[in-house]
């Protein structure tokens, strides 16, 4: 079987459904940023299909693209890990629902 | 352009008429200074001041003598001294310099204003002495001085402007004498209304002058003013009075050949064929030229102005140049903007005297009249004729209209009827000054205009009656009112109105020689009487009491024994005011002359014989007046202390003395040339003739025996007030109730309160004024200010609006504006709900959202 663009899209949506599936569904603040991650390497992977089938003699843009993504994740992972130890500091607890109202 | 010819004024040049002027102006100057240093310890004695004013006074006779006695030595024709000392304004077509002229009435009138002036100066200097300060003594001998320099400027101007500058100069004097004692309220009012109905008439005045000098130059067609004569000049034949009877001025033209032009000179070939048809000339002639002083002339194409006889440019004026015999032609240059003015073909032969006369609006009264006197080849009078056809007003002739403005400007100094008040107001000022107003500077001012314009009242039948019939009613209203007064000053201030009346009578009768005569003769008498009253009143006890106390005949009597030289004096006066029956007396000539030619006037509607009868009726009053007054003052009983009534020395007696003799000297101008073989008006009238040229009526040809009548008549109204005044009033007759019984006498009440006049002014034209000024007040209050108080209302109405809408409009915008802002706010912010899941799903919509819509509009 030889594997096609197509599967990886597939592939990349699956990962898609599950980090949003993950992001909506879960209450833990570290469970939303693991669906994020997924959101994200799942758009990583679709940069990488893309460039492998679509634009190999345009250069390595989908790959850079990949490396930025996972670069933006990590930075991000860094800063949302560090709101959620001030958030389980001043909260007790990581649950988003108990955060709605710093929006007051 | 006719050339013309006729009978103008030969001007004869003086260099030393302004010393005249100077000698009051100096001493009025140098006593103000005084005046003014009073406090500063450098002001002079009294002393001083009357050397100084005196002097002056008798070194301003002394020059005004001369210059008589130098006029009487010309030939009559040339009797006219004019003396150019500065040009005065020059625009337009007005020129008007300080040219000073003196001619036989501005003579008789110098010599009038100084020769009393300088008893009464000396009168002054003694009785004034006593009272108030030093400074007062200066102030008082400034302000004489002033009024007679400005009656002599008044007398001596050549033009309307100059006369006009002497005309208020004496306005001013009178205001300044009359409201002498500036501490005392009544005398100050009296003073201001002296000075006010004073301009009323200078109003009138400056009217009727502007009058005069825009008829001369045109005429009001259909309400706008054209002018018809503009300014130039044309060559006159100077002709002797008399010889322009109409034959002769017919025969003269045809002969004379002389032609002047302003336009541009003709073609060479007309005037080549001219010249040719024109006589020879031998022998030199004259040239002339008067106007415009100042002005050069360039004779024949010359490069330069012609030279006089000591080398010099001539200038303007300059008489009697004698000019080679030919045909000249002149161009004056004036200068001052004015183009030069061109004559061409001006004849000069043997003999003839060409004068270079200017035509058109002028002021200067000789150019006026020479004007008017002017005929052109055809015997045509044309300036006469042009301005005897002016009409404006419908159908009035302009001529009348400008002169009854000038006679009621006249009137105001004269004191006629209605604007009189003022004289018998004088009696406020100290008795000299009152009789220096009175006899010889403001009073006799108007007379004199009204002379010195002879020649253009003539043009104006109607004007001359108008002046007679307000010279008849001022005598008769006056000469009652001074028959109830008792304030002796009074008394003699109504019977100057009245002989003033007198004179205006004569003059409006064309009798101007009459009138000046009646002027001088009132000057003696009344001089001497009221400076006799004054030495009297000062003589009595009760001046220290106060003036008005003293002055009251009722409280006089018997002073004749205690005062016999001043008695003596007063009964002199009286005499010749009275046209008494001695002969030698001055009032005696006038008044004959005055009646004379009162009933032969020849005036519109009026007859003769009813102002004539006026003049007899008056003459009758004056005569009972003025002796009532001597007997009450002088005869009869005395009342009250008469302890230490003296007869006053020094001075006084023998200014009287001086007094009575010029009233008795000044009757032989009344002596009638005949005796002189001459012929047979009286001296006086002789040497006024050139003056008045142009201006008398012929005298009525009423003969011997009309004469002889008026003067039995005038003899029997002036003895029979005497006798009258004489049975009322003397001492041994005077009854006791004299008082009661002129109280129940006719027309006392309007009498003693001179008409009424004082009560008319004051409810009808004070009462007039205060209600304008009310009105105005309340215009003011309700209109004026309303106007205000409802701008002010709107505007705060309209800064309630603006408010409004800046309260309500714009910071409501704005306020709405972050209302909504915030209300906006608060909505969006309710979608912040903080959830972060809420978040993921509201961006998964959005891109569906966006996914589709881009679905949907690929």
């Amino acid at each position: 079987m030889k594997v096609t663009l197509e599967h990886y899209l597939v592939v990349g949506a699956i990962l898609f459904s599950l980090g949003l599936y993950t992001a909506i569904t879960r209450r833990n603040a570290i469970g939303i940023l693991l669906g994020v991650e997924l959101v994200l390497n799942a758009a990583a992977l679709n940069f990488i299909a893309f460039d492998h089938y679509v634009a190999e003699s345009h250069g390595p843009a989908g790959q850079v693209f990949a490396l930025f993504i996972v670069a933006l994740a990590a930075s991000g992972a860094v800063v949302a890990l560090a709101i959620c130890l001030e958030v389980v500091r001043s909260h007790r607890g990581l649950a988003v629902d108990d955060l709605a109202r710093l929006s007051r | 352009m006719p050339d013309f010819h006729g009978p103008i004024q030969h001007v004869t040049l003086a260099g030393t008429l302004w010393l005249m002027l100077c000698c009051p102006l100096a001493a009025s100057l140098v006593c103000a200074r005084w005046a003014l240093a009073s406090g500063s310890g450098r002001a002079a004695t009294r002393e001083a001041i009357a050397i100084v004013s005196i002097g002056a006074m008798a070194l301003a006779l002394a020059v005004s003598a001369y210059h008589g006695w130098v006029l009487g030595s010309l030939p009559e024709s040339e009797r006219f001294l004019l003396q150019h000392v500065w040009r005065l304004v020059r625009f337009g077509q007005l020129d008007a310099s300080f040219d000073l002229a003196l001619d036989p009435l501005s003579s008789t009138m110098t010599l009038v204003a100084t020769g009393m002036g300088l008893p009464i100066f000396v009168f002054a200097a003694s009785t004034m002495k006593d009272r108030g300060s030093p400074a007062a003594y200066a102030r008082f001998f400034a302000w004489l001085n002033a009024l007679v320099f400005a009656t002599l400027l008044l007398v001596l101007a050549d033009n309307f402007l100059l006369l006009l500058f002497g005309w208020e100069g004496v306005g001013l004097c009178s205001w300044g004498l009359v409201a002498f004692a500036w501490t005392d309220g009544a005398s100050v009012s009296v003073g201001r209304r002296a000075f006010v109905v004073g301009r009323v008439s200078d109003a009138l005045l400056v009217l009727g002058i502007a009058l005069f000098y825009w008829v001369f130059g045109g005429g009001w067609a259909e309400g706008d003013y054209v002018p018809d004569l503009n300014a130039r000049f044309s060559s006159v034949e100077v002709q002797e009075p008399g010889a322009d009877s109409d034959d002769d001025a017919m025969a003269k033209a045809k002969d004379a050949t002389s032609r002047a032009a302003v336009a541009e000179p003709a073609d060479r070939d007309d005037e080549d064929a001219e010249s040719a048809r024109l006589p020879a000339l031998k022998g030199d002639g004259l040239l002339t030229l008067t106007s415009y002083p100042g002005a050069t002339v360039f004779m024949d194409d010359a490069r330069t102005p012609m030279k006089g006889p000591d080398g010099q440019w001539l200038r303007s004026p300059f008489a009697r140049l004698p000019v080679r015999a030919g045909y000249h032609s002149f161009r004056i240059h004036a200068g001052g903007g004015l183009d030069d003015f061109l004559v061409t073909h001006v004849a000069f032969g043997e003999g003839r005297e060409i004068a270079l006369s200017s035509f058109g609006p002028t002021v200067t009264f000789r150019e006026a009249r020479d004007q008017l006197a002017l005929r052109d080849a055809h015997g045509v009078a044309t300036a006469r004729d042009s301005l005897l056809a002016k009409r404006g007003f419908g159908s009035v002739g302009l001529v009348t209209v400008a002169s009854l403005l000038l006679f009621f400007g006249a009137a105001g100094k004269s004191a006629q009827i209605p604007l009189h008040v003022w004289l018998p107001d004088t009696t406020a000022a100290p008795a000299p000054a009152s009789a220096l107003l009175q006899t010889a500077t403001a009073a006799i001012a108007g007379v004199y205009l009204v002379a010195r314009l002879g020649f253009f009242f003539a043009l104006s039948p109607a004007a001359c009656t108008v002046v007679a019939l307000v010279g008849a009613a001022t005598a008769l209203s006056a000469a009652v009112a001074a028959l109830y007064q008792y304030d002796i000053m009074r008394i003699l201030a109504y019977s100057t109105v009245s002989q003033l009346g007198m004179a205006m009578l004569a003059v409006g009768a064309s009798g101007h020689a009459a009138g000046v005569f009646q002027l001088v003769a009132q000057a003696c008498c009344k001089t001497c009487l009221i400076l006799s009253a004054a030495a009297l009143v000062h003589a009595l006890p009760l001046a220290a009491q106060g003036e008005a106390l003293a002055r009251d005949v009722r409280r006089m009597g018997g002073l004749g024994r205690l005062l016999p030289g001043t008695a003596r004096a007063y009964a002199v006066g009286c005499l010749a005011m009275t046209a008494a029956p001695i002969p030698g007396l001055v009032g005696f000539w006038s008044t004959n002359a005055l009646l004379v030619r009162a009933f032969s006037a020849r005036t519109l509607f009026v007859p003769g014989a009813l102002l004539g009868g006026v003049a007899l009726v008056v003459t009758a009053l004056t005569s009972f007046y003025t002796w009532r007054t001597y007997y009450l003052a002088f005869d009869g009983e005395s009342r009250g202390t008469l302890d230490g009534v003296r007869e006053a020395e020094g001075a006084v007696p023998r200014v009287l003395a001086v007094l009575v003799g010029l009233c008795a000297l000044a009757g032989v101008l009344g002596v009638s040339s005949r005796l002189l073989g001459r012929g047979g008006d009286s001296l006086l009238e002789e040497w006024l003739a050139p003056s008045l040229r142009g201006s008398e009526s012929p005298s009525a040809a009423g003969g011997a025996l009309r004469e002889w009548g008026v003067v039995v008549a005038a003899y029997a109204c002036a003895v029979g007030g005497f006798l009258l005044a004489r049975a009322h009033y003397s001492g041994r007759q005077r009854e006791d109730q004299w008082e009661a019984r002129e109280r129940r006498a006719p027309l006392f009440a309007a009498g003693r309160h001179g008409f009424w006049a004082d009560a008319v002014y004051a409810n009808a034209l004070v009462a007039l004024f205060v209600r304008t000024r009310d009105f105005a007040a309340e215009f003011d209050r309700h209109v004026i200010d309303g106007i205000v108080h409802a701008t002010g209302i709107l505007t705060r109405a309209l800064a309630w609006l603006v408010g409004r809408v800046d309260d309500d409009v714009v910071d409501g915008a704005v306020r709405a504006l972050s209302h909504g802002t915030v209300r906006v706010g608060e909505r969006v912010r309710s979608a912040q709900t903080g959830r972060v899941q809420t978040y993921v799903y509201v961006i998964v919509l959005g891109i569906l959202a966006l996914a589709l819509l881009q679905y949907w509009l690929r």
